[in-house]
């Protein structure tokens, strides 16, 4: 690293920069270049802000409060490091550290708080919001109440004034809205529809019938006629609307928040809650649950659980081979390769490279996805070769195909990086060992290859760190099968694609089961990272 | 690994390799070179058809008459534009394809702008903090981003209510959780750059009037401009290729909906049992697909070689 001039105290400002007053001799764009940047300043500034406090008011109307305090803390940290002159390196720093923290950290931090939860199928919503959609389902006809017909009407000023229920057996009419019902006795013109037989209100008072066609137009008119709740004349009914007609109704399910359990009504059926559903004695399950914590059930579920007890140490045992095997057989595919090429006599030596490394160059995802297609039982190499292999339906197979195609898509990668290394190893040495009397395999086993390990061995471990969670090519090329049914993991999975099938690809979902397993996996490549960062040394190397 | 980095400016290095190459040309030995050179030919051509097969593979099915995998041959029988056309009747491919560029190019150059203003604070300006920040930055770039993936998922999905503008099959959403990883190695890979350019340039610069702004817009960006263009592509290659966050972001959205990027659209179409069906339009995709990545590839190429030794590693 270059030297420092001079002593720099470590201080939050950087001392480089006294906020002394600029002089106007500097270099002739110095003064034009300050007023354009501290226009742009202010623009970007006064933008950030707009966005936040945007985004501030929305979460506070959404009573998200965990975004707004995120916001909210943002926006001060924005202007706090933007508007006065000192901070300096927080200038610098704030805008990568703010999407590192907010789009990289929290989800971290989130998954792990995911993982002591129930998240996933019919456990997305909050308590609160599953308990209004248990009582809100509920809501049935009241035995024996009046089928009222139902005239949607209008206001002398052409909006919706609420529904007209008219009773066939009393010939009463009442106006039924959101807020109240109220008897209408002023003189009603009536007329009975010929197809449905029902009472159509042509006008009471000053308020005017709206044929089913005319109700588009109306202003107000609710969108969903069937989530309508007119309040019923005994306290605590509703009127819901049905078709044509509306019917007194109650819900059968209500909730009770001293004791915390919904109670159906018409059978006395208790149900409480066990782990973020409502279940009754006999073990009926009222939907949807809800989401709750669930302490470290997710952990003892994936590591004693009888779907994944087993599981498990295969997975990881696949994981570490797959990610090992990826790398010993590009590095030495690559590695010979690069001597073959290597050969300073050999013609054509930039061509062979050039065509090489062509799968380096093309995306990984399409040439995946293409080795699937020629991996195809039926189709693909079979009918090329002639032959009547399954190469992704038997497990072994199907794990001999994958290390193939990372072998296929890696290879190229690691004949750089030999060619790179192998070139960069002085010819003395070499030369000195045949002076020596070393034959060409010796010199290789002695002198090169040791050399060329030292400077390699930290991009095998990152190449290691790599496939370990190389997710792309297992979801892409076999999907993680073959898969036995009943079993949640396949005999290619990884340990990511395993979770990834958890959480988003099987039914159940159950993404809280899967935020377990990817912090189980953030740990162990934490203890990768930590023996690489050991073998290589790194640490020593921050300045 | 990236701190080997720091050590070589990768230009430096990719100068250096011809001449090395140069170099012992004159120590030819005796004898039949030829004699000698014949099995590293073979192998070399046995090296290239395996390279090369999956890509004659696509390529004939991308302009055969006929769009199933079944019919498939080693020979192209004839060349056709139908399977182009059966794609773009039956998919939006091109907005996919719009998707992916736009955010590969936002991502891109956000993270060049984001990953090199860190590295100038690192580089340049001292601060309580300075050291550890490094040390996160390196301990934070061991953990992908793909790992937390459920916690995407969940976000996304409950965001898709509040925040529409970032739910379910945002482009917005995507880039911003592309940028959460814009720090890390690239910062590293910046700063090591940075640090090799010569700081009596700063310091004149500064007697001369020039505030820090100044020194980092107009000094050290445009010397750096070499490694600032490797960390672009690279990213760009990168968001190209993505395919798990936009996967997750993606979720629920139909197989042929306008708002996925080409590498989730692409894989929708091989998705199901009888994917066989859809093998030619796949193809023109892939191929279509592949063209920017393989554009970039011959510009980056000269420095991958170098920036790969110095322990840059291509997603």
């Amino acid at each position: 690293m270059t030297t420092i001039g001079k002593a720099v105290p470590e201080t939050d400002r950087a001392p480089s920069f006294p906020p002394a007053p600029r002089r106007r001799s500097g270099p002739p764009h110095a003064a034009g270049g300050t007023a354009w940047g501290w226009i742009v300043k202010i623009v970007l500034l006064g933008l950030a802000d707009a966005i936040a406090v945007t985004g501030l008011l929305i979460a506070a109307d959404a009573k998200a409060w965990g975004y707004v305090t995120l916001l909210a803390v943002t926006l001060v940290i924005v202007n706090v490091a933007f508007l006065p002159r000192r901070y300096v390196p927080l200038k610098y720093l704030v805008p990568g550290v703010f999407f590192l923290a907010v789009f990289a950290l929290y989800p971290v931090l989130y998954t792990a708080y995911s993982s002591t939860t129930n998240y996933g199928t019919g456990h997305v919503l909050t308590k609160q919001q599953a308990i209004d959609q248990i009582e809100s389902q509920s809501v049935g006809r009241v035995e024996g109440s009046t089928a009222y017909d139902v005239t949607p009407l209008a206001s002398p000023d052409g909006t919706f004034a609420g529904f007209g229920l008219y009773d066939p057996d009393t010939e009463e009419i009442f106006l039924g809205t959101t807020e109240r019902i109220e008897q209408l006795t002023e003189p009603a013109e009536l007329q009975v529809l010929t197809t449905t037989q029902r009472t159509f209100v042509v006008s009471v008072g000053d308020l005017t019938g709206v044929r089913p066609g005319g109700v588009a137009e109306l202003t107000g008119y609710p969108a969903d006629p069937g989530s309508y709740v007119m309040l019923g004349e005994t306290e605590g009914s509703e009127i819901r609307l049905s078709g044509a007609q509306a019917f007194e109704a109650l819900p059968r399910l209500s909730f009770d928040p001293e004791t915390e359990t919904v109670t159906d009504i018409s059978t006395d059926v208790v149900y409480s809650i066990v782990e973020g559903q409502f279940t009754s004695d006999d073990g009926q399950t009222l939907s949807p649950g809800f989401r709750t914590s669930v302490g470290f059930s997710n952990y003892s579920e994936i590591l004693t659980g009888s779907a994944f007890r087993g599981a498990f140490p295969k997975v990881l045992a696949w994981t570490i081979a797959f990610a090992v095997l990826s790398v010993v057989t590009t590095f030495a595919f690559g590695l010979g390769l690069a001597m073959v090429l290597n050969d300073k006599r050999m013609r054509g030596r930039k061509i062979y490279r050039s065509l090489v490394i062509i799968p380096y160059a093309l995306p990984g995802f399409m040439t995946a996805l293409v080795w699937r297609g020629l991996l195809n039982p039926t189709f693909g190499f079979n009918r090329w070769l002639g032959i009547d292999v399954g190469w992704l339906e038997s497990p072994n197979l199907a794990r001999f195909s994958l290390i193939l195609v990372n072998l296929w898509l890696g290879y190229p990668y690691m004949f750089l990086v030999c060619t790179g290394a192998l070139q960069s190893i002085p010819t003395d040495l070499k030369e000195a060992a045949f002076v020596d009397g070393a034959t060409g395999f010796t010199a290789f086993r002695k002198v090169t290859f040791p050399l060329l390990l030292t400077s390699v061995s930290p991009l095998l471990i990152a190449s290691f760190a790599f496939n370990f969670n190389n997710f792309t090519i297992v979801w892409l090329v076999t999907s993680g099968g073959p898969r036995a049914s009943g079993e949640s993991a396949g005999a290619t999975d990884i340990l990511l694609s395993w979770t990834y099938r958890i959480a988003l690809d099987a039914e159940p979902k159950q993404q809280g089961l899967a935020a377990a397993l990817s912090v189980v996996i953030f740990m162990i490549v934490a203890v990768l990272s930590a023996i690489g960062f050991k073998y290589t040394k790194t640490y020593e190397e921050v300045r | 690994m990236s701190a080997h980095a720091a050590d070589l400016p990768a230009t430096s290095r990719a100068r250096a390799t011809p001449a090395v190459a140069e170099a012992p040309r004159r120590r030819r030995r005796r004898g039949s070179a030829l004699g000698s050179m014949w099995w590293r030919h073979v192998i070399g051509v046995l090296a290239i058809l395996f390279a090369l097969f999956p890509v004659w593979f696509v390529l004939i099915a991308a302009f055969s008459e006929n769009g199933t995998l079944s019919s498939q041959t080693l020979i192209p029988e004839s060349f056709s534009t139908k399977q182009y056309d059966d794609l773009v009747a039956n998919y939006p491919f091109w907005r996919w394809f719009f998707n992916s560029l736009v955010i590969s190019l936002v991502t891109a150059f956000f993270t060049v702008l984001l990953a090199a203003m860190a590295a100038y604070a690192f580089s340049r300006l001292r601060f309580r903090g300075r050291r550890s920040g490094l040390m996160t930055l390196l301990l934070i770039q061991m953990f992908p981003a793909s790992l937390a993936f459920v916690a995407i998922y969940i976000m996304v999905q409950q965001l898709d209510t509040t925040f529409p503008i970032l739910g379910v099959g945002s482009v917005t959403a995507l880039i911003l959780f592309y940028l959460g990883g814009a720090l890390g190695a690239n910062a590293w890979l910046i700063k090591g750059f940075f640090d090799t350019i010569p700081r009596d340039l700063d310091e004149s610069a500064q007697i001369d009037g020039a505030t820090h702004n100044q020194i980092f817009w107009q000094i050290i960006l445009p010397l750096a401009a070499p490694v600032l263009a490797i960390i672009f592509l690279l990213s760009f290659i990168a968001s190209q290729a993505e395919f798990l966050i936009a996967s997750v972001i993606m979720f629920g959205e139909d197989t042929s909906s306008p708002k996925l990027t080409v590498a989730v659209g692409l894989r929708g179409l091989l998705a199901g049992d009888r994917y066989d069906l859809r093998w030619g339009p796949f193809a023109v995709g892939a191929v279509l697909a592949s063209i920017p990545v393989v554009l970039l590839f011959q510009f980056l190429q000269r420095y991958i070689v170098s920036g790969i030794t110095a322990g840059a590693v291509k997603g």
